[in-house]
């Protein structure tokens, strides 16, 4: 895998898989393919209204907060429009129940006569989630519903 | 033959007959699989896990009759694509998994008084006004139709009848709608403010994708008598709309999805994919969920009542009819992502199941009391899209159709390519060029969706409709050709 994350094809939607050294730059990594998929390149979109937002999310466990980030973003984009670029972390606690993520999105506001977006992204789906660490690798795989 | 699964790497395929398929009741199954194929569809699957999904539904509690693949099966999130199954009200489970994200995806027919040879040369000016009229592709939406709260409401409750009463369509129009355009129990409360935001500003849109609205006309009957009574003619124009609840339905998937994770570990329910997370109907969270996906079932209702609406003030802006002269009604309107509480001969008696439709339409024949008054003889019409370039099917239910498929029927033709593959494809042509040489007019936000959803994208619908017609799931009775497609 060249990049930290990578598409891969089902007959109507997609999988993205992400690979990171650490379980925060893995969720860092999910913001910017989130940001590939909307744009269809692996590119900077041009800058708009630049906006920050906090976000707060609970789980179960790792695997349900990678599913809601997914969901933040996608619900951000449909609703702010907002087109996340990075993610600063500011917490991540996978051990405890219930699992934490924070941050700030960073991002710019989609404009449709500045921005092509490429596809319209319902949901992230439980099918075949996974994250797996080895030797401080981690490695996950959500499927993404369009 | 055989495949394997994530829990049995042994399932066998039994062929039933020219057109079926059963994945017999094996380890945690509870019961049968069927497929409905014949042997050229049957080995397109071989490469898809679809398989594998018919048999883990096998394997949910409560489950009635087989779990079922339709002709059009293809790979899905927990439940495959084109999979029914129905479970006992006492038992048995209800799963948004086994709906989609898409409640109340579905497809409605227009027919008009209108023939093709009259307007064929007018076609690119109906195409141009109906881009206009109806938003289409990402973030496109109305400006004059963003609701407020108590609007909303009214709509998740009440679905297409909530859109008459706002002047878009005739109270007549309800009749031709599965559940008159409203589904019962929605209860706006169990529904979030996210989805609520997510939904406001996209009543009246298509959306992305492979929805679309396509003018079409009546290129072949099969029976005269049935199309007529329906209110198709040979080279009748028609308008089909293809989209669902947008991103409210979306957004009440996701969030009951992970409500019913949590309740799928209390008790637990063992099931092999998280996708098919499910709660006992007869549980809170169950019962949450079904008030919740009616309200967004209703909202796909209203959607295509709205866009109907603009269908109609299409053919009166671009072609100047009245609507005397256009004659825009309904032919029918039918879903395709649902569970419903319905009906059934089961064992040779009537019973309440709830019936599971992802990706697959309900299909009642002559003379059963859901179907309009006027179709009593004829039975419920099927509304079966191909792809942009070929053409699309009307069906009805059929009376022999097999106890165990409750009533159901396909709803397209699948995907043969997927969307990376169809881009690599016509990366040298010009798909928009080449339909227009074909006499199909074509207008979508952007060129990438055209040639995402090229024809060859998808297998021949022609395929998958004679297998439908072959195990008398339902009866062909007229084929329908595009001449003008929008898309998002």
């Amino acid at each position: 895998m060249n990049l930290a994350f990578e598409f891969v094809e089902h007959t109507g939607d997609t999988a993205v898989r992400l690979e990171a050294n650490g379980a925060v730059e893995l969720f860092r990594e999910a913001v910017r393919a989130m940001l590939a998929l909307y744009l269809g390149r692996v590119e900077a979109p041009e800058e708009t209204e630049r906006v920050i937002v906090d976000v707060a999310l609970e789980g179960e466990d790792a695997e349900q907060l990678l599913v809601d980030l997914f969901a933040e973003l996608i619900w951000r984009f449909d609703v702010e429009s907002l087109l996340a670029v990075e993610f600063d972390v500011s917490e991540l606690e996978t051990s405890s129940v219930p699992a934490k993520l924070s941050g700030a999105l960073r991002g710019v506001r989609f404009d449709p006569t500045v921005h092509e977006v490429v596809t319209e992204v319902k949901a992230a789906t439980y099918h075949g989630l996974s994250i797996e660490e080895e030797n401080g690798i981690y490695r996950a795989q959500v499927v993404i519903d369009l | 033959m055989q495949f394997r699964s994530s829990w049995n790497d042994q399932l066998k395929l039994q062929r039933i007959d020219a057109n079926s398929w059963r994945i017999p009741r094996e380890g945690p199954m509870h019961t049968d699989g069927i497929v409905f194929a014949d042997d050229r569809l049957m080995e397109n699957l071989k490469d898809d896990r679809c398989l594998e999904q018919v048999a883990n539904v096998a394997c949910m509690p409560g489950i009635v009759g087989p779990s079922i693949g339709m002709p059009d099966i293809h790979w899905g999130y927990g439940f495959p694509i084109g999979g029914v199954a129905s479970f006992d009200l006492d038992e048995g489970v209800i799963s948004p998994g086994g709906v989609g994200y898409d409640i109340n995806c579905g497809v409605r027919l227009l027919s008009t008084n209108l023939l093709i040879d009259d307007v064929r040369d007018r076609v690119p000016t109906f195409v141009q006004r109906l881009f206009q009229n109806v938003p289409s592709g990402v973030g496109k939406a109305r400006k004059d139709l963003r609701l407020a709260s108590k609007d909303f409401r009214k709509l998740a409750t009440t679905g297409a009848q909530w859109a008459i009463s706002k002047g878009f369509g005739d109270a007549s129009d309800l009749e031709y709608i599965e559940e008159g355009g409203c589904l019962e129990g929605a209860e706006f409360e169990l529904v979030s403010d996210r989805a609520f935001e997510r939904g406001r500003a996209q009543v009246g849109t298509i959306g992305s994708g492979n929805h679309f609205v396509e003018l079409g006309f009546v290129d072949e009957v099969y029976e005269p008598e049935v199309a007529e009574r329906i209110g198709l003619q040979m080279n009748g124009v028609t308008v089909i709309i293809h989209t669902g609840s947008r991103g409210f339905g979306y957004q009440i998937c996701d969030d009951y999805l992970r409500v019913l994770n949590r309740a799928a570990s209390r008790p637990r329910i063992d099931l092999p994919d998280r996708q098919l997370c499910c709660a006992p109907l007869r549980s809170d969270e169950g019962k949450r969920y079904l008030a919740a996906m009616s309200c967004g079932a209703n909202f796909a209702f209203a959607n295509r009542q709205v866009i109907t609406h603009w269908v109609r003030e299409t053919f009166e802006g671009a072609w100047g009819l009245t609507p005397r002269e256009h004659g825009v009604r309904i032919v029918y309107d039918v879903c395709h992502n649902i569970a419903k509480v319905e009906k059934h001969m089961i064992d040779g008696s009537e019973k309440k199941v709830c019936v599971h439709r992802k990706g697959a339409t309900r299909a009642f024949p002559a003379g059963h009391p859901e179907v309009p008054s006027a179709y009593q003889h004829v039975g419920q019409p099927v509304l079966v899209p191909g792809d942009m370039g070929r053409y699309s099917y009307v069906l009805v239910g059929n009376e022999n159709s097999p106890d165990f498929t409750f009533a159901s029927c396909c709803h397209g033709a699948g995907r043969r390519l997927s969307r990376k593959k169809s881009l690599a494809a016509t990366k040298n042509r010009k798909i928009a060029q080449e339909l227009k040489e074909k006499g199909i007019h074509v207008a979508a936000a952007s060129r990438r969706t055209i040639d995402e959803e090229f024809p060859e994208a998808y297998k021949d619908v022609a395929e998958v409709v004679d297998v439908v017609h072959g195990a008398n799931l339902a009866t062909k009775v007229a084929r329908l050709r595009p001449v003008g497609v929008i898309k998002g």
